[in-house]
């Protein structure tokens, strides 16, 4: 959830000849939601409340980032096949958009080769106070993805590292999901662990000298791990049009939380929205 | 001359009406052996998931008997009338696939009306792959 301040729209037109081809695979995310469903597109619209505590994320002014904050949600998600490559964008993935190649898979499991983002842009400088601190660049990370699949359990892993010289850093990634069919309804658990090495952490959220006032303090962010859980339900009206639900809660690490950057550790969202399955 | 021509074409006018009168009745007679289900349709997010609905199936027929309602892979019946030329029954649809009802009468056991609900669904199933390494 933090890392989405804008859906990219980089892969709608090639979403748009989404292929209907049977193949496993797309972030868990939708996996453990929706079940194996290969190339797909959807939109939508809903309503979101989140609450973000980091500066600039949801509010400009630093004592309003704490609060939660309401707002119409454009939903857009798919995912493109073409033999073993994809391209796929996930509303509730980490990252906005992955290209890849799956390297390998049986029905069970997928090992694929990921070229994704993990952070859009962050400009904490568009907050009042905040003016002396630079942009922070959006990443671009190259690495490998696995899925595994056993019954209604679905285990994703990841591993990539920056290649954009934005912060040079490694992520890695461990999460597993469960669904449950409660009738029509489709209901889903997620948990997942996401480590970030201190490169990365210090480039978002470290404060350098050089950006440092009387009221934001310099700051070195060391490594953490983001803990995040997942709960949702989705249910079809229709052939075309599904109802879904869900609410994301994240614990910031605490070298996340030290940083000036920060104004709490959780940050949530709860949505509702109807989405249209072309 | 003309008056056998007139003749013959007074008898063509009446057997065709005959003819129409056979058929409508015979139509009629279908028509008036109904057998609905409402919804007949019921939509799972997945291809192969089990699919759920309350189904409000009623029937009736021109002359009331003794009738039953089946699902027609099953041999008992959901429900029975006696001497009733309508009803109605509350049916809890739980199925992967598309499932068919029929009405019999106590004398008879072939049909006498079908309805089918069917199964739908979001997402279509993926088909198996076969395991392969490809790396470029």
């Amino acid at each position: 959830m933090i890392q989405k301040r804008l859906q990219p729209l980089l892969v709608v037109s090639a979403l748009a000849l989404a292929s209907t081809q049977p193949a496993i695979g797309a972030d868990i995310s939708h996996e453990v939601r929706e079940g194996r469903t290969g190339g797909f597109l959807e939109a939508g619209i809903g309503l979101a409340y989140d609450r973000v505590p980091l500066v600039a994320f949801v509010h400009d002014d630093f004592n309003e980032s704490d609060d939660a904050q309401a707002s119409l949600h454009i939903h857009l998600e798919g995912r493109l096949e073409w033999r073993n490559f994809f391209a796929e964008t996930i509303d509730t993935s980490f990252s906005d958009v992955a290209f890849g190649y799956t390297a390998w898979a049986d029905h069970n499991n997928t090992v694929e080769l990921v070229l994704s983002n993990q952070f859009s842009q962050y400009s904490p400088n568009e907050a009042a106070g905040f003016e002396t601190l630079d942009d922070r660049d959006g990443d671009l990370t190259l690495g490998f993805r696995s899925l595994h699949q056993r019954d209604n359990i679905t285990l994703q892993f990841e591993l990539g590292h920056d290649i954009a010289d934005s912060h040079n850093g490694i992520i890695a990634a461990a999460l597993i999901g469960r669904s449950w069919q409660l009738r029509n309804w489709n209901a889903h658990a997620l948990f997942g662990l996401r480590h970030f090495t201190d490169d990365v952490v210090d480039h978002y959220f470290g404060v350098s000298q050089s950006e440092a006032t009387d009221t934001v303090a310099a700051y070195t962010a060391g490594s953490g791990t983001l803990a995040s859980a997942d709960i949702g339900a989705v249910v079809p009206i229709n052939e075309k049009w599904l109802f879904r639900t869900n609410l994301t809660l994240d614990r910031l690490p605490d070298s996340v939380v030290a940083s000036p950057l920060a104004s709490g550790r959780m940050a949530y969202s709860v949505s509702a929205q109807f989405v249209y399955v072309f | 001359m003309c008056r056998l021509k007139l003749t013959l074409a007074a008898l063509s006018v009446v057997y065709s009406l005959a003819a129409l009168s056979v058929l409508l009745t015979s139509t009629s007679a279908r028509a008036e052996q109904q057998l609905q289900a409402r919804p007949d349709k019921c939509v799972s997010l997945r291809q192969g998931q089990v699919c759920f609905q309350r189904v409000r199936l009623s029937w009736q027929t021109a002359t009331a008997g003794d009738y039953c309602l089946y699902v027609t892979s099953d041999k008992l019946p959901l429900k029975c009338w006696s001497n009733a030329s309508s009803g109605n029954t509350l049916y809890s649809f739980a199925s992967p696939t598309d499932r068919q009802f029929h009405l019999t009468g106590n004398d008879s056991t072939s049909p006498l009306a079908q309805v089918r609900v069917t199964v739908s669904w979001v997402y279509k199933s993926k088909s198996r792959r076969r395991r392969s390494w490809r790396l470029f």
